[in-house]
């Protein structure tokens, strides 16, 4: 087949679409939700493993002490402390600084809490290295007056298997879905080529080559699977978008959101190839049992 | 020889033998009549000449090519040397006169600016020129198979195929489109027709082929002969 025919197959192509622009319509809509709840999950998805590893390569560890220990046991802890092995620095947090770090995360605990502050003298403590975070955790918390150690005890692991399983979950519905998808772009062709019987009756007759036959069905396949692709992407990017956007508005930027100029060139490339996948399977289940060419 | 047929036959699978024991041959450049009533065999001998369908037994060579083994792209090559005109013409129904025409070349991926040149020659040269932009469903029946006789000869075939062409014509339009087919006829190309119009195998005085019960009765230069 000539390169040039594409001049006639692809007109021909979008006329098809135009003809049956319901079922063409069905099928674009149905591989646009499928690929934007895909989308939709790989991003919940990147930005979980993202905090995760945020978390997992935190060096902080949060010393809190008894209530009211002395300055100068204060002063021997803190001596104690940088004496450990892996301790890269250490810093004095008294309780009234606490509050006020709090009040600045959180707005004011004035109402909740009156004039009163429960909160406890510690240290803000940074380890050379995540690998001295548990050892070190382990041995302050030993020490006397040390009431409690904070790190990243066991969230890492809870928000791996989290995006694990979310993981797991999208797949299955990438394939519900698809499957779904798949069956409308065939559908879709398949009323196509009924339509068109009488014409390609008239091409064998003329001399068309099987693949001059065959291709605009299969361009119409893959073009339903693009728009939809498109589609799904603008819109998953528009509403990724708007909700980095209210995070940021409404402070809420302890959550690690990855920016979408981070994400958009995987995520894209993966709903429009799917979306050319989608397309080329459904036209090829219509073709290879109703086209006989 | 452009055709040969050797011991034809077609049977189908309820028993119904179609064609039985043909053996013809066509030079380049004949017009041929296939005559018989209705279930004679014509249409079905048509079919096996385009390779519609294949023969149950025997042979059949076109240009020294046995039709039943060819390759899917010697098959397309036979097709595009091959011109069909139907009784009920065939046309897209949703197309103008051009786009009809237009539509036999690009079966064939004839280059644009020689589909804009060809296919207003070819209508002007089925007397149909200046109405290139009108809708097939607003001609008439014999306007309709001029487009389908274009349609069918615009890629220049070797040989054209003509199932009933005049069978839903009137007998003054009839006479107009035989006149086409001997002029086509005159330019080289090959013409078979399948037809139970007895007078107009009488006015043409060609070679006439008559079938009955899917054999082949006579073969004779003149007019009728069942």
């Amino acid at each position: 087949m000539k390169l040039s025919s594409f001049r006639y197959i692809v007109p021909e192509a979008f006329r098809s679409m135009r003809r049956n622009a319901f079922t063409t319509f069905a099928a674009v809509a149905t591989v646009m939700i499928t690929l934007f709840l895909c989308a939709i999950f790989w991003l919940l998805g990147q930005n979980l493993d993202a905090n995760a590893a945020a978390v997992e390569s935190s060096v902080e560890l949060a010393v809190y002490l008894e209530k009211d220990v002395p300055a100068a046991r204060v002063a021997e802890l803190r001596e104690q402390l940088l004496g450990l092995e892996g301790v890269a620095s250490l810093t004095f947090i008294g309780k009234e600084e606490a509050l006020e770090r709090m009040n600045e995360k959180f707005g004011s605990l004035y109402y909740v809490l009156g004039d009163a502050n429960p909160l406890m003298d510690g240290f803000s403590l940074f380890a050379e290295a995540p690998e001295h975070i548990a050892p070190l955790a382990e041995q302050i918390a030993a020490l006397p007056d040390v009431q409690m150690v904070r790190g990243n005890d066991g969230t890492v692991e809870s928000l791996f298997a989290f995006t694990s399983a979310l993981r797991k979950a999208d797949f299955a519905l990438m394939c519900l879905l698809g499957l779904a998808a798949v069956v409308l772009i065939s559908m879709s062709i398949r009323i196509t080529v009924f339509t068109r019987q009488k014409e390609v009756m008239v091409m064998k007759w003329l001399g068309s080559s099987n693949w001059f036959i065959r291709w605009p069905f299969v361009l119409e396949g893959v073009f339903i699977g693009v728009l939809g692709a498109v589609m799904a992407a603008a819109a998953c990017f528009y509403i990724y978008s708007a909700v980095g956007k209210y995070l940021l508005q409404n402070d809420l930027t302890f959550i690690l959101f990855l920016n979408v100029r981070q994400v958009w060139l995987p995520v894209a490339l993966f709903m429009l190839g799917t979306g050319v996948i989608m397309g080329c399977l459904g036209s090829a289940l219509s073709l290879r049992r109703f086209l006989n060419v | 020889m452009l055709i040969q047929a050797f011991n034809l036959c077609k049977r189908y699978e309820n028993d119904i033998t179609a064609l039985d024991d043909i053996t013809l041959s066509i030079n380049r450049g004949e017009f041929v009549f296939l005559t018989g009533q209705s279930g004679a065999g014509k249409s079905t001998l048509i079919r096996l000449f385009f390779r519609e369908e294949l023969p149950s037994s025997g042979y059949l060579l076109i240009s020294g090519r046995n039709v039943a083994r060819l390759s899917g792209r010697e098959r397309v090559n036979l097709r595009r040397n091959i011109g069909m005109v139907f009784q009920d013409f065939r046309l897209l129904e949703r197309g103008t006169v051009f786009d009809n025409v237009a539509f036999a070349m690009k079966a064939v991926e004839r280059p644009w600016v020689e589909i804009k040149r060809k296919v207003p020659e070819i209508v002007k040269r089925v007397g149909l020129a200046g109405r290139e932009r009108e809708l097939v469903t607003r001609l008439s029946g014999g306007e309709q198979q001029r487009v389908a006789v274009a349609r069918a000869t615009v890629n220049n075939p070797l040989i054209l195929f003509a199932d009933e062409p005049t069978g839903d014509l009137d007998p003054d339009t009839s006479r107009d489109l035989m006149r086409l087919f001997a002029e086509i006829n005159a330019a080289g190309t090959t013409i078979v027709m399948a037809t139970h119009d007895r007078d107009t195998v009488n006015e043409m005085q060609r070679r006439v082929i008559a079938l009955q019960n899917g054999r082949v009765i006579s073969d004779t230069m003149g007019g009728w002969t069942l």
